[in-house]
């Protein structure tokens, strides 16, 4: 390679790292709990469970969970029933203060699909989990905060690979995974980068890119929205919201019927950003752990119950969902929980080696200037 | 270990590419299946960890 070329592409990894370098360490320093924020939950908040019912069990009409639900929530509305994926004898149902809220700031009812009875509704914005996770996916700044993260995400994947291109001259000279142990500070925090750097490439390129995907869930669900969702919707697009709701347990059934081998994962309900102001979007899913993520919406009107539309999701809300557990780690059990987390570990490692190697290399510069200034100003005082 | 030739790429490149097609296998290994899918994810990606304590493993001095 050119001497220029290696410079450009030196500076290409300095500057991408070390404008991205605070908040990677924010991220990850955040993310690592994340990663266990189900066995955290648990171990931090107690949570009522539902009652024990031999397998087979057929859970009790969901017309009847979603009424005795909402008795408990007078003024406000269900906007999604949701089956817990983790329990599953137990739906949530998210409601707002109006069917056409923002969903943002839902509130969650837990109840137990088989007897139909309250739960608890916990609220989750105190939690631990749940300020790291405002703080992981937008610092609390609403969207401009989460695409900057985004931008954040995609410094740190030209980072990765300009690394990559560096890699190379600096260890032509090296067999692979050398560590010069009784060498200075600076040779071995090298060392250390470029190991840990050079056998973490694919996981960090995916976790990060899929981190940049995952900041763009919003504008992707808007796009869905004025695309494939208002073709679905076709004459219905000006409707107003259903005067009397059709049962939500018969829509459900009339899903699982044009959506064989799928199981219902959420309903959303009229008025809400997954579906028109007349339907109930009924979204299926299978039962792999990649199918399971890939969400089939099938949209019934909410005032009849007759089966309008169902189509595959379009290749970009796919790619945002596949994205989701190849960032999230949570898709191969707790083995693949503990090796996410490891890698994590290994990625502040990089970060601040990475910032330990400028900051070092740069000393010797500024002791120079600093001499170079202290020789001038003695000449212009004498 | 400080050699006297210098490698080529190929020779640079050889073991952290095998390491990055392995991790990219296990990346997807356990999205399509469970189980054994699983055993080859938590395998493949665990070897870089393995990797680097090989790299770091405490030596005698020479």
């Amino acid at each position: 390679m050119s001497i220029r070329a290696m410079r450009i592409w030196a500076w290409t990894h300095k500057w991408s790292s070390l404008v991205c370098t605070v908040f990677l360490l924010m991220l990850c320093v955040t993310g690592l709990p994340l990663i266990f924020h189900h066995e955290i939950d648990e171990l931090l908040h107690e949570s009522v469970e539902p009652r024990a019912v031999p397998p087979g069990t057929r859970p009790a009409n969901l017309d009847q969970v979603i009424a005795a639900g909402m008795a408990t929530a007078p003024k406000e509305f269900v906007q999604f029933v949701i089956w817990d994926e983790d329990d599953p004898n137990v739906v949530l149902l998210s409601v707002a203060p109006s069917p056409t809220a923002p969903s943002v700031d839902n509130r969650m009812i837990r109840m137990d699909a088989n007897t139909a009875a309250f739960l608890d509704a916990p609220d989750v914005t105190g939690r631990f989990t749940y300020i790291m996770l405002k703080l992981h996916s937008d610092m609390f700044a609403g969207l401009p905060g989460k695409l900057f993260l985004g931008l954040m995400g995609f410094l740190f994947c030209i980072a990765v690979v300009s690394g990559i291109v560096l890699y190379a001259p600096s260890m032509r000279k090296l067999s692979f995974g050398t560590f010069r142990r009784d060498r200075s500070r600076l040779i071995r925090w090298l060392d250390l980068h470029n190991i840990l750097g050079v056998v973490t490439i694919v996981w960090a390129l995916v976790v990060g890119f899929t981190g940049v995907i995952n900041t763009w869930a919003d504008l992707v669900l808007k796009i869905w929205q004025y695309g494939q969702l208002t073709e679905m919707v076709g004459p219905f697009r000006d409707a107003p919201l259903p005067a009397t709701f059709a049962p939500v347990e018969a829509a459900v059934a009339t899903a699982r019927a044009h959506a064989p081998g799928m199981n219902p994962s959420f309903v959303a309900y009229p008025g809400t950003a997954f579906t028109s102001r007349a339907h109930y979007a009924v979204f299926m899913r299978g039962d792999t752990p990649l199918t399971a993520r890939l969400f089939k919406p099938v949209l019934i009107d909410a005032s009849t119950g007759a089966f309008t539309d169902t189509r595959d999701m379009p290749w970009y809300v796919t790619t945002l969902l596949v994205s989701q557990p190849l960032h999230f780690g949570d898709y191969g059990g707790m083995p693949l929980k503990i090796i996410w987390a490891i890698l994590d570990v290994i990625t502040i490692v990089i970060l601040a080696t990475g910032l330990y190697l400028w900051i070092a290399r740069r000393r010797p510069f500024l002791r120079a200037r600093a001499r170079l200034a202290g020789t001038t100003a003695s000449t212009v005082t004498s | 270990m400080t050699r006297q030739q210098p490698q080529n790429l190929f020779q640079i490149f050889m073991i952290p590419a095998l390491i990055a097609v392995l991790s990219a296998f296990g990346l997807v290994s356990a999205l399509v299946g469970d189980d054994l899918w699983d055993l080859a994810s938590w395998l493949t990606l665990a070897l870089p960890i393995a990797v680097v304590l090989w790299c770091m493993r405490p030596r005698q001095r020479t």
